[in-house]
């Protein structure tokens, strides 16, 4: 049977592992949110080009809303 | 994270050897417990291991969440990016003088740079816990003394390297599966840009634009993992065949050289391309997708139908003899795998054979077969063109040789007829399909060069083509049984009335221009002679026979049309007449003017030839 001290070594091992997960999670969500936000431009693109058809010149013409406002 | 609390000096003493090990909250928990029993302890462990396993799940889902993003985000800019680089050019129907291959390489670039980049970080990682092994390994060699706790460290970092190199392996393999997609999606661009440098000679009708973007999307972007490549590449290239194939014959239709010219290079290529990277599509395959087949065989030219009963003329000139060939020989393990199953007709393959036995040198003198027969299988029409400086001793043998096979035929209960038109025999097995091979698939399937030799029902100056009318004018000995109603010949006294324009019918006389309405019977035909054109009572006699021939088919009343149309190519152009019939397809005369010896006569009609075909009389005269 496990000591006690064993156990609480095994706990600072887990809170450690714990926050780890955390930071990760923390990571994740950050990521996330760089991702939603590329979605957004993207839907952006599709559409004003679907509004736009003939600007295809331009690549970066819809970013041009975004820039005035 | 690990608290220290200090705020209670008594509690922080007493649990000195405790709290290091403990965070915040579960520190409260002991102070308000006061105690941190075995149990206790092992009630916050279970908790911990809750905790972690939670987050753990959280986790794993989170990394779900977050590639299906990734994945989904990055096609979609991938495709924008690359629907700029490469599609929008075509698109605009320019590529500017940036090919489509560097096209596609930049963007490959630019999806391979980082995986390559990767790759080379992680070959370093490897080489570098190769190089920290051997340091331990060195060291367990000179150092004796704590040889043990080495020996640990040595297995430790094996274990190390192994893992090290195992995952440069795996990132190995996809990096050359990528690789593999982008060169083999390179191939595909390549013959997409072959396939687009044909743009300038063909009719945007075939749907260049169309097919890159459409095939593009068949395209997946390198995935991991996957092997995305050559089952899509077999597929898209299997398309670009068959798009090809199409152009072919649309070049054919069209009568456009260069273009066909072009598709043949292209075939040709595309094919070699393929060999090359081993992506050759399986030769029945490409008998699929060329569902007739034409093969050039001791000097003559046979054609095969298959199984469907389609056929297709796929008659070449000289000039592309060598490259049908180098085609043909790639088809070649097709047909014979496929003889048995090709279907051909057995009694032509035999009379075209004696005929190529007979006559060896029949190619070198021009003499060309054309296959025209279609529809049914049951009918089959070959028309067989005498070039101008063929002997005319041999013509003479030719025909009767081939009215001997024709009568042969006949005896077996086949109908065939053969008929000689101009410079052109035509063989016609059944007689239904005769008039079907006058019609326009005679015409469309006719490459250009060979347009001037087309069946016609006059006459050149030129001797040679005098005699086969005289032969056929000479009815006494006909050579041939040809219709009366094609060849008949009628005196000038039979035919030739017209209406001016103001209403009166007027005889014909050679020695006048006339720009007047022809009566023939019931039907009248507006007719413009050029003002420097004088026909010959010749001319005027087999105008006229042509004329006679086909009226009275189903043809209404035809109402004088005051008006002429000259088209760009200086054809005049006498139409419809007010024919009842369906007016897309209007009845009409064609004069060619540019020539005075030249003349071109076209009946456009439904009902003129009754069926439904085009029909397109061409006379040179």
């Amino acid at each position: 049977m496990p000591s006690i001290v064993e156990d609480r070594k095994q706990i600072a091992a887990l809170s450690k592992e714990i926050a780890e997960k955390k930071a990760a999670i923390q990571d994740h969500l950050y990521l996330g949110m760089a991702y939603t936000t590329c979605g957004a431009l993207l839907q952006n693109y599709v559409q004003y080009y679907s509004k736009n058809p003939s600007s295809h010149h331009a690549t970066f013409a819809f970013l041009k809303p975004w820039a005035s406002a | 994270m690990v608290y220290l609390h200090f705020q209670n000096q008594s509690i922080a003493t007493q649990s000195q050897s405790i709290t290091p090990f403990l965070e915040e909250a579960d520190f409260k928990r002991y102070i308000k417990t006061k105690k941190l029993d075995h149990n206790g302890t092992k009630q916050i462990l279970a908790e911990k291991k809750q905790e972690l396993t939670k987050l753990t799940q959280m986790i794993k889902w989170l990394d779900k969440i977050c590639t299906f993003l990734y994945v989904s985000i990055t096609h979609i800019v991938s495709f924008i990016l690359t629907y700029h680089l490469m599609i929008t050019p075509f698109q605009r129907g320019r590529l500017g003088s940036v090919s489509l291959p560097a096209f596609i390489m930049n963007a490959s670039t630019s999806i391979v740079f980082p995986v390559f980049r990767t790759l080379g970080v992680l070959k370093q990682r490897y080489q570098n816990a190769k190089e920290e092994e051997r340091h331990i390994q060195l060291l367990t060699h000179t150092n004796t003394d704590n040889n043990e706790e080495l020996g640990a460290a040595l297995e430790k970092q094996r274990q190390h390297v192994q893992q090290e190199y195992a995952q440069y392996k795996k990132y190995q393999k996809t990096f050359a599966y990528q690789m593999d997609a982008l060169i083999n999606i390179t191939i595909v661009g390549s013959c997409m840009d072959l396939y687009h440098s044909l743009g300038d000679h063909i009719d945007s009708r075939m749907g260049f634009v169309d097919m890159p973007l459409r095939l593009y999307r068949q395209i997946p972007f390198v995935s991991a993992d996957k092997k995305p490549a050559m089952k899509v590449v077999r597929y898209i290239a299997k398309e670009l065949l068959q798009e090809a194939a199409s152009i072919v014959k649309f070049s054919f239709e069209e009568k456009n050289q260069a273009a066909h010219e072009n598709c043949v290079d292209y075939l040709l290529t595309f094919h070699d391309i393929m060999q090359n990277k081993q992506l050759l599509i399986r030769a029945q395959e490409v008998s699929s997708i060329f569902h007739h087949l034409l093969l050039e065989q001791k000097q003559s030219i046979r054609i095969y139908e298959d199984l469907q009963g389609k056929q297709l003329l796929l008659s070449f000139s000289a000039g592309y003899a060598k490259k049908i060939k180098k085609l043909t020989h790639a088809l070649n393990y097709s047909i014979e795998k496929y003889k048995d199953q090709i279907k051909l007709n057995s009694r032509l393959h035999d009379l075209m054979d004696a005929f190529s036995k007979k006559y060896p040198a029949a190619s070198d003198t021009g003499l060309e077969w054309f296959y025209v027969g279609m529809k049914e299988d049951t009918q089959h029409q070959f028309s067989l063109y005498f070039p101008n400086d063929m002997d005319l001793s041999l013509q003479d043998n030719l025909i009767h040789d081939l009215q001997r096979m024709t009568d042969n035929l006949k005896s077996k209960g086949i109908t065939a007829e053969l008929i000689i038109e101009d410079r052109t025999l035509l063989i016609s097995l059944d007689k239904q399909c005769l008039h079907k091979m006058t019609g326009r698939k005679f015409d469309e399937y006719i490459p250009t060069q060979a347009a001037a030799f087309k069946m016609g029902f006059a006459t050149t100056s030129d001797n040679k083509t005098e005699l086969n009318y005289s032969r056929v004018n000479k009815k006494s000995s006909p050579p041939v049984n040809a219709p009366a109603s094609q060849l008949k010949v009628v005196t000038r006294a039979d035919i030739v009335s017209f209406t001016l324009p103001d209403g009166s019918v007027k005889s014909y006389d050679p020695q006048k221009k006339y720009n007047a309405v022809v009566s023939l019977g019931d039907h009248r035909y507006a007719l413009l002679q050029d003002e420097d054109k004088v026909l010959s009572p010749e001319q005027w006699t087999k105008f006229h026979t042509t004329l006679q021939a086909h009226a009275g088919r189903g043809l209404a009343a035809a109402e004088a049309e005051q008006g002429v149309i000259k088209d760009n190519r200086g054809f005049y152009k006498l139409k419809p007449l007010g024919a009842h019939g369906d007016e897309r397809i209007p009845c009409g005369l064609l004069l060619r003017g540019e020539n005075r010896r030249d003349m071109l006569m076209v009946f456009e009609g439904r009902n003129l030839m009754g069926h439904s075909a085009l029909n397109r009389y061409h006379l040179r005269a």
